[in-house]
C-alpha cells in the first residue's frame, strides 16, 4: 500500500516514478500543489485510503499518508 | 499562515495585468485577454465604483501571490459569486487553496450577511469542483458548452453553499483566519 501512495502521488503530480521517497516533503515539491493533492487525495479515497480533509491539511512529508494505509 | 486580502491598488495593475495573460492562470477562466495599461486602467475605475464586486490582492506573508474576488454581489436576492487564482505557482499548497475558501464563507456570510455563495467552473478543470466539494459546498448543475473560447465550447459547474451549510460545517474544520481589507462605508450593503 504504501508503494501504492507514492505511485499515486508521483502520477498525479506528474513526476517520474521513484521521484518521491518516504521522507520527502511535500512543501518542496513544488508539482505537489492544491490541486494536484485534491486529485491524489480523491484517487486514494478510490483506492480504500481514505484521508478525512482536515486530517489532509496537516501532511507533511510522504511518509505521513502511510499512516492512513491499511496493510 | 498569515495572509491578508488587500483590496486592489492602482499600484497593483501592472501586476495583475501579468498574472491575468499566464497561461496557467487563463486556462481554465472564460477568456484569455490581452490586457492592456490604459484597459487595466479603465478596469480599476470600475472597480473602485462597483458596489456589486470586491477585487483582493492575496497577500502571504508580505508577497503579494494572486487575486480573490467577489462578484455580482446582490443584497436584494442575498447571494454573490466569487473566483481566485493563486499566480505564483509555488505557493498553490491545498492548505492555503482551503484556507482562502473557508475565509471567503466567513466573509461572505459573516460580514456581508448573504444567503449564498455561487460558482462557476469549468467542467474541465476537475481539481477545482472538487475542492469545492471538500470545503463544504455541492454541486447544482452542468451548464453544457457555456463558454466558447480558442475554438471550442466548454461546460461549466455550477456549485453553491448557503450560509446555514457553512454554519453548520464551520465547527468542524480548524483553519488559520485571514485579515479582509473592506471598503469604506458607503450605504450600499446589508438591511
Amino acid at each position: 500500500m504504501k508503494e501504492k501512495v507514492m505511485q499515486v502521488l508521483e502520477e498525479a503530480a506528474g513526476l517520474a516514478p521513484g521521484t518521491l521517497k518516504p521522507e520527502t516533503k511535500l512543501a518542496e515539491v513544488p508539482a505537489l500543489d492544491s490541486l494536484v493533492m485534491v486529485m491524489a487525495l480523491s484517487e486514494l479515497q478510490e483506492q480504500g485510503i481514505e484521508i478525512p480533509i482536515d486530517e489532509a491539511l496537516k501532511l507533511s512529508t510522504v511518509a505521513d499518508f502511510f499512516g492512513y494505509c491499511k496493510e | 499562515m498569515n495572509v491578508q486580502l488587500r483590496l486592489v491598488r492602482e499600484d497593483d495593475l501592472p501586476r495583475i495585468k501579468n498574472w491575468r495573460m499566464q497561461p496557467d492562470v487563463t486556462r481554465f477562466m472564460n477568456t484569455d485577454p490581452v490586457l492592456t495599461d490604459e484597459g487595466q486602467r479603465r478596469w480599476y475605475q470600475t472597480v473602485c465604483q462597483a458596489a456589486d464586486q470586491r477585487q483582493w490582492v492575496i497577500v502571504l506573508e508580505g508577497e503579494p501571490i494572486g487575486m480573490l474576488y467577489l462578484i455580482d454581489i446582490d443584497f436584494d436576492n442575498h447571494h454573490c459569486s466569487w473566483g481566485y487564482y493563486i499566480a505564483v505557482a509555488e505557493k498553490r499548497s491545498l492548505p492555503l487553496a482551503m484556507f482562502l475558501e473557508w475565509n471567503l464563507y466567513d466573509y461572505v456570510f459573516d460580514v456581508l450577511k448573504l444567503h449564498k455563495l455561487n460558482n462557476e467552473t469549468f467542467v474541465e478543470n476537475a481539481a477545482v469542483v472538487k475542492l469545492h466539494l471538500l470545503c463544504g459546498g455541492h454541486q447544482d448543475g452542468v451548464m453544457p458548452q457555456q463558454v466558447y473560447k480558442n475554438g471550442r465550447y466548454y461546460d461549466v459547474s455550477l456549485g453553491s453553499i448557503l450560509a446555514g451549510e457553512w454554519a453548520a460545517k464551520k465547527t468542524k474544520h480548524k483553519y488559520d483566519r485571514f485579515v479582509f481589507e473592506d471598503l469604506p462605508q458607503t450605504g450600499e450593503g446589508p438591511a
